[in-house]
């Protein structure tokens, strides 16, 4: 009897004294589950689909370049750890890391960081900055052992930006080999990157998930041993999955926040990280109203951007004057003052443009990462009925929208679109106004001339005061105008570490979380 | 009292009314009438008279809501029926008393076999099991003479004709060898020839199992050679009984006279007897006096203050007017 | 009755023979097909490669014929957005919304047939108006909101069923019972109303006449026949399930197919599209047929001939 007494305490000792050690072993453990309302395209190329698709697929990658959470360039972070230019800004070179692995035991060399490059600049690049790499890149180079010397065809003074995770996601280093060997429509569903979360499963509408690796160059051990994103369309779902713990962390609107804050959970919010902004479909038309400074004016000034932010927002976020995001660096220092809401002037620019009457207007209105967007909508289409302008809401998703705005598809009439995108630092002004560029809606001889005088600056003042003239111009003609930021929101149980979720578009910096 | 031994049915004073959201409709208001031990028993009257409802009450079939017995008694071999409780009403229903109904198109179950109809009616009354159970459903269907029976046992009604159908039908209702059979207008929807093949099925089913059989028609032709004494309704109520040999030779009541008057010729069918000028009071209207009087051509004051009591003129010939 | 089912085959056969020829069509009156099935990321030689498999420089009833069989053998092509084979997307969603929606339909008809009977039976009693109002409130509730509602009780507050997935049991309560009540409330009210009729009628007195036992009457000779105008609409409630699953499976992240076809339209997916819109028809038409064998079965006036 005694014995068997003291041969349990022995072994009830040595689980509690295993189960300590584990604790403090030095592994991932655990998994984390984020419920996010969609995962996009569901597909794992870096460049094939939507730069929002970062938001699940960053963990799995490296950058180039890497960025702490203020967005500074940290070369301990980076695959290159140490990159030169020449003073014309015409040639780059990049040092490329020894010893990193991808997924598949292949090593990362600059073969990889030479075809990433390459790849950016074709026209299967879909993430975003696709004419910015075309415009600029004119040829990659390896050079032994480590080297990859980039020329360009024209200064680019952002260069290095364009590669970090501040910009999109053409600095995430694709497998040459890999993809050489199984083709990129294998890889988009059988992705290998070099990151500490490696590829585990995907279902597609349920999961993405990854494991991660026991140690990573550039995390050290990662926290949790799966990282899960959960697709949940419906944001009272996640907010039940989240409160039952079924998900740690949810992506959630104003309204519920303020719950669940209430009910103990805590609020993770990307401040400012979102941009409103209103752009104009074909305004180029010379048919359409909108091809009118007058008209468009007018639809500015129809706006109470206030109203929205205090009302549709509950006051989380301000109004912005700049008709691209915040945070431009050039722009940045300057604060632009907006336009005011007055929809008398409103309907006197009408009548002088020649509409008293008005005209039909389109708006498409689809979500991204503001569930609010879609009351925006609403109320910038009462706010220009209001001023006589009749307005028809196109609801559709944002893949659908897509090709309106990049491949120029006929809309049923003069339209416009509310887009919010994450609050980028870096802003490509070619690929929004120049006459050409896949995003532009813009053909004015004027701005393509700003715009080329902008990139052939070398030295950082000009290059700033290039950036202030555009925006000058932008915001005098009323290309576009800005409504507002907002702060992106996320719910999350108490057991998650609060982490900086950085700066970069769509970067979340999930692998870093209790680092 | 000695007549009781030979007493089958006797309805006193039966009253059934429906409560709807347009007043109380008095369907039947006050009906008396007695059916003898194996008699054929007629009841005759415009369409919407009650007889479908006087059936009914007796089968305590009247759909509540909205129809409800709301006075007298039905007394079956000695017994008041409306006195006994669902359960037991349920038994007496099949196994003593039977009905056929008007249509035989309707009146069988489309998605079962006549077999299965036939033999759940048997099963319930006469616990038979089985091959017995099936013998005796063939054997039934032999007797209402249809032919190759085995086989037609196996079909489904919408495989019967008509006159077939209400042979079936027949069956289902002796099946038990019920007391009283009351048949509401079971040759209406029949054609002429069948009809009067069916009619001599149910004299030979009533020589066989000496069943009482109320019989109710618009048809006088049918009610001479089907009874032996019947009685006239109007509008809820009976104005007159008697022996058919009564109603047809001495027709007493303004009504019954009238409607005798419109006859062209004694066997002749008529479909409505409506020849008299006027309509049938709306049996929700509260009338006190009797409900002829509108259309009587010999109405006196005294016949619309209050309804008069029935008086017995001749030997069983009853009648309900102020005249007597 | 065998004639009935091979002429209701072929009817079916036809039917989704038509339905291939309108799809083929718009393909290829909305300008260029190729287009239509490549992603904005597709190359010179990805669209000299569609050409030739669309076999779009042969007459155009070959391409149909190509189309068609491509279509027979399950190859839809590839998906524009995950360049995922249609057909895998296909086979991974379906299974998963059959075995919701039949889930549905027990409960569903669980729900409404003792609903629908009591409705009859009790007509304008308490139980009637009780009736008329859970069916009233599951028609006219938006599914979405009770499925929001469902949560919040089972799982926020009571704790004893999971939010999402599909793994036990457990997780079919909720959105089977969500869909389940959508169409409880459609057979309930069609029921009560095809149950009055049928008590109403002739046939049922005679089974009274005979003696039969209210519950048998009811239960045997007026259910049966009632349910012949139910199952008679079971195409029309097959087309409603797949509109309500495309809720329930937003609501409670349910990997369906309706949840697919849902996002096949809004990102204008056009071989997703093609292949969801053909094997949803086809699974409605084979429904529709199963239902009219079911009724033939049910209704001996279809299936034997006098
Ligand atoms: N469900 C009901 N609700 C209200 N009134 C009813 C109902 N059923 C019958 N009645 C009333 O009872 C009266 C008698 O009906 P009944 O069916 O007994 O007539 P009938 O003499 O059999 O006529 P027919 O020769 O046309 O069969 C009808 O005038 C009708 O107004
Ligand atoms: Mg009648």
């Amino acid at each position: 009897m005694r014995k068997t007494a003291s041969i349990l305490a022995l072994v009830i000792s040595l689980m509690l004294l295993f189960n300590t050690s584990a604790c403090f072993a030095n592994e991932p453990s655990g998994e984390l589950k984020i419920g996010l309302p969609t995962l996009y395209d569901q597909t794992f190329h870096p460049i094939w689909g939507t730069l929002y698709r970062r938001q699940y697929m960053e963990p799995m990658y490296d950058y180039i370049i890497g960025v702490d959470a203020d967005g500074k360039y940290v070369s301990e972070q980076s695959v290159a750890y140490k990159w030169e230019r020449t003073d014309d800004l015409l040639t780059w070179t990049f040092y490329i890391r020894k010893g990193i692995k991808f997924h598949n035991g292949d090593d990362l060399t600059n073969e990889d960081v030479r075809y990433t490059l390459e790849q950016a600049a074709t026209k299967k690049n879909n993430a975003g900055s696709q004419s910015d790499f075309m415009e600029h890149i004119a040829k990659v180079e390896t050079m032994a052992p480590d080297k990859v010397v980039v020329s360009l065809k024209k200064p680019w003074p952002t260069f290095i930006n364009a590669l970090t995770a501040l910009n999109g996601a053409e600095g995430l280093i694709q497998p040459k080999k890999y993809i050489e060997e199984k083709g990129d429509d294998y890889f988009m569903s059988h992705p290998v990157g070099s990151g500490p979360y490696k590829f585990f499963e995907w279902k597609e509408g349920v999961h993405v998930k990854f494991v991660a690796q026991d140690t990573h160059w550039r995390v050290g051990t990662p926290k949790y041993k799966y990282l899960t994103f959960q697709l949940m369309p419906e944001e009272g779902s996640r907010d039940a999955a989240l409160r039952v713990g079924e998900l740690d962390i949810i992506s959630v609107g104003m309204d519920r926040s303020k719950r669940l804050k209430k009910d103990g959970f805590v609020l993770q919010e990307k401040k400012d990280g979102l941009y409103v902004g209103l752009m104009w479909i074909q305004q180029f038309q010379s048919d359409f109203p909108i091809n009118n400074k007058k008209v468009r004016e007018a639809l500015v000034y129809a706006i109470d951007k206030k109203t929205i932010v205090d009302y549709i927002l509950a006051g989380s976020g301000r109004v912005v004057g700049t008709a691209t995001s915040m945070f431009t660096w050039a722009i940045e220092y300057k604060p632009y003052p907006h336009t005011p809401y007055d929809p008398e002037k409103a309907k006197q620019l009408l009548t002088e443009a020649g509409f008293p009457k008005g005209f039909t207007m389109y708006l498409y209105s689809f979500v991204t990462k503001l569930p609010e967007t879609k009351l925006i909508n609403e109320a910038i289409a009462s706010y220009w009925e209001a001023v006589g302008v009749k307005t028809k809401l196109l609801e559709m998703d944002y893949s659908a929208f897509k090709p309106v705005w990049t491949k120029k598809a006929e809309p049923p009439g003069p339209a416009a679109f509310i887009l919010a995108w994450p609050n980028r630092p870096v802003y490509s002004w070619r690929h929004m106004y120049a006459s050409d560029a896949l995003y532009s809606h813009t053909k004015d001889p004027v701005m393509d001339q700003l715009i080329g005088d902008f990139e052939s600056e070398t030295s950082s003042e000009g290059y700033i005061e290039g950036a202030r003239k555009i925006m000058d111009y932008v915001l005098e003609n009323a290309y576009a105008t800005g409504i507002c930021t907002t702060h992106e929101l996320h719910a999350m149980s108490k057991d998650v570490p609060v982490w900086e979720m950085g700066k970069g578009v769509g970067s979340y910096r999930w692998e870093y979380i209790g680092k | 009292m000695g007549d009781n031994m030979s007493e089958l049915l006797n309805v006193k004073n039966l009253k059934t009314y429906f409560f709807t959201k347009y007043g109380t409709v008095k369907a039947v208001d006050g009906v008396s009438f007695k059916v003898d031990k194996g008699e054929t028993f007629g009841i005759v009257g415009e369409s919407g008279c009650g007889k479908s409802i006087t059936a009914l009450s007796i089968m305590r079939l009247v759909p509540d809501p909205p129809g409800r017995i709301v006075g007298g008694e039905i007394v079956l071999e000695g017994e008041d029926i409306l006195k006994i409780s669902d359960n037991e009403m349920r038994k007496v229903r099949g196994k003593k008393i039977s009905m056929i109904l008007q249509d035989p198109m309707t009146s069988l179950n489309p998605v079962f076999t006549i077999g299965i109809q036939l033999e759940e009616a048997i099963k319930i009354h006469q616990g038979l099991k089985g091959r017995s159970l099936r013998e005796r459903a063939i054997e039934l269907l032999e007797m209402v003479q249809i032919s190759s029976a085995a086989v037609r046992y196996k079909n489904w009604p919408h495989q019967l004709s008509g006159g077939m159908r209400q042979r079936v039908i027949g069956a289902i209702s002796v099946s038990s060898e019920p007391r009283l059979l009351i048949a509401d207008e079971p040759t209406t929807a029949l054609d002429a020839t069948i009809q009067v093949q069916f009619l001599r099925l149910l004299r030979e089913l009533q020589e066989k199992t000496g069943v009482g059989l109320v019989f109710i028609t618009h048809d006088f032709g049918i009610i001479a050679r089907m009874c032996q004494r019947a009685a006239v309704m109007y509008a809820g109520r009976i104005v007159e009984t008697g022996s058919v040999r009564d109603l047809f030779d001495n027709p007493s009541h303004p009504y019954t006279a009238a409607l005798m008057r419109s006859l062209p010729k004694l066997e002749e069918k008529v479909e409505r007897l409506a020849s008299i000028e006027g309509q049938p009071p709306p049996l929700n209207d509260d009338i006190q006096g009797c409900r002829f009087a509108e259309r009587c051509t010999v109405a006196e004051h005294q016949c619309r203050l209050s309804y008069p009591d029935e008086t017995e003129i001749s030997d069983g010939h009853f009648v309900s007017c102020w005249k007597f | 009755m065998q004639r009935y089912i091979v002429i209701r085959f072929i009817q079916t056969v036809i039917t989704l023979l038509i339905l291939s020829i309108v799809i083929f069509t718009l393909v290829r009156m909305s300008g260029d097909p190729v287009l239509l099935m490549l992603p904005e990321t597709a190359t010179e030689e990805d669209y000299e490669l569609m050409k030739s498999q669309l076999g779009l420089n042969k007459p155009v009833y070959q391409q149909y014929l190509i189309f068609l069989f491509d279509a027979v053998k399950g190859d839809f092509g590839k998906s524009i957005r995950t360049r995922k084979p249609v057909i895998l997307s296909i086979k991974e969603t379906l299974p998963n919304s059959i075995k919701l929606v039949t889930v549905a339909f027990v409960i569903g008809f669980a729900l409404s047939i003792p609903l629908g009977i009591v409705a009859a039976v009790k007509k304008g009693t308490v139980w009637d108006n009780m009736a008329r109002v859970v069916t009233g409130l599951g028609q006219s509730i938006p599914t979405f909101w009770v499925g929001l509602m469902l949560l919040q009780i089972f799982v926020v507050w009571l704790r004893i069923l999971p939010a999402s997935g599909m793994d036990t049991w457990q997780h079919y309560v909720m959105p089977a019972t969500c869909l389940g009540i959508f169409l409880m409330s459609g057979v309930a009210r069609l029921l009560r109303s095809s149950m009055l009729d049928v008590l109403d009628s002739e046939f049922v007195k005679m089974a009274r006449i005979k003696g039969v036992r209210e519950s048998v009457v009811i239960w045997k000779h007026a259910l049966r026949n009632s349910l012949l105008s139910v199952v008679s609409f079971g195409g029309m409630y097959i087309a409603i399930m797949v509109t309500g699953a495309i809720l329930v499976e937003t609501v409670f992240a349910w990997p369906g197919f309706g949840r697919l076809a849902y996002a096949a339209i809004v990102n204008q997916d056009f071989p997703l599209i093609q292949g969801v819109v053909l094997t949803a028809g086809a699974v409605v038409m084979s429904a529709n047929f199963f239902t009219d064998i079911l009724y033939a079965y049910l209704d001996p006036r279809i299936r034997v001939q006098v």
